[in-house]
């Protein structure tokens, strides 16, 4: 069988380096190469390196889809603090509410007499579309007004400017995101249903 | 190397190569609809700064009347294709609701004008950016 290769299963060894030629018309003996047993592991390998990479790059993308979806779930929370915002200058656009809306929200409480025609309440708490809001704090400064308010149902809290004009407090860009309130925790009574 | 390596390391990787491909046509969707998201989130977010500042500078008298509101807002910022406007009364006539919503994504922005908060209904009106 001339073509035929014989393989040896002996053991490669650095002494094997040296082979005596082989003498014209003998049988060919090949002795094993020093690369037996090469072909699996570098399959392991390329197999790890390609499912490795693939899975990388499979949470890169969903981790992009994940913060698209975040930036949307961000407008829209923001949207809610602003819808509520505009309801509690409703309330406050009512009569009888500049009395109270003079002084910061910690003062109200003390102010029963002085402003019989206020209504606190209205003030303190609300429903704006399916949520119900809360307000957090009401620092006026002139003609200026910090407000603070937090949404029950997501506890987000967000600060928000207001300017008086003639007969009520106007809203203005520039909503400052707090952090998230425990509702639950620090108003019981609002956060039930 | 024997006939049965060779067969094992073959089966490994095209299994592997199988799997990665499966996981790389995930990936371009994936990316694909993130991609989708951001652009559609930046075109509503566009519409909905336009519709905001039309709102606030509009010269509008009390009662606010909705249906006069949207023909107003539809002169003056015709509707992009894709992105569909509402505006709705508030149930409780506190103000008006404005809706703008991306067909394709289902992406939402929704809030509530009241004339106090807008500044509408003030004798001397100022408008807010």
């Amino acid at each position: 069988m001339p073509n035929c290769l014989l393989v040896s299963a002996s053991r490669w060894h650095p002494s094997h380096h040296y082979r005596p030629k082989p003498k014209p018309g003998s049988l060919r003996i090949l002795h094993a190469q020093p690369n037996t047993g090469f072909v699996l592991p570098l399959a392991l390998g390329t197999s790890l390196v390609l499912l490795l990479g693939s899975a990388s790059m499979h949470s890169l993308a969903l981790h992009g889809r994940l913060r698209a979806r975040i930036d949307a779930q961000q407008h829209q929370r923001r949207d809610q603090l602003r819808s509520a915002a505009m309801a509690f200058a409703a309330q406050a656009a009512a009569p009888g509410q500049d009395c109270l809306l003079a002084w910061g929200s910690s003062d109200w409480d003390g102010l029963n007499r002085a402003c019989p025609t206020a209504d606190v309440k209205a003030l303190r708490a609300g429903q704006v579309g399916e949520t119900r809001w809360r307000l957090l704090d009401w620092q006026p400064n002139g003609e200026q007004a910090q407000l603070q308010l937090v949404m029950v149902a997501s506890g987000s809290a967000a600060q928000l400017p207001l300017r008086r004009t003639d007969a009520c407090f106007q809203l203005h860009s520039g909503l400052e995101l707090l952090p998230a309130v425990d509702v639950a925790i620090a108003s019981p009574d609002e956060a039930a249903p | 190397m024997t006939l049965a390596e060779v067969l094992v390391a073959g089966v490994i990787v095209s299994s592997s190569c199988c799997a990665s491909l499966q996981v790389w046509s995930q990936t371009v969707q994936t990316t694909q609809a993130a991609r989708d998201l951001v652009q559609a989130g930046e075109r509503l977010e566009l519409q909905w700064l336009l519709s905001r500042r039309w709102l606030a500078a509009a010269e509008l008298g009390c009662p606010l009347d909705p249906f006069a509101l949207e023909v107003g807002l539809d002169q003056a910022l015709p509707r992009e294709a894709g992105i569909s406007r509402r505006l709705a009364m508030d149930p409780n006539r506190e103000g008006v609701w404005l809706t703008l919503e991306h067909n394709a994504t289902g992406l939402l922005r929704r809030q509530l004008f009241t004339a106090a908060g807008s500044g509408w209904c003030s004798s001397s009106r100022e408008t807010s950016s």
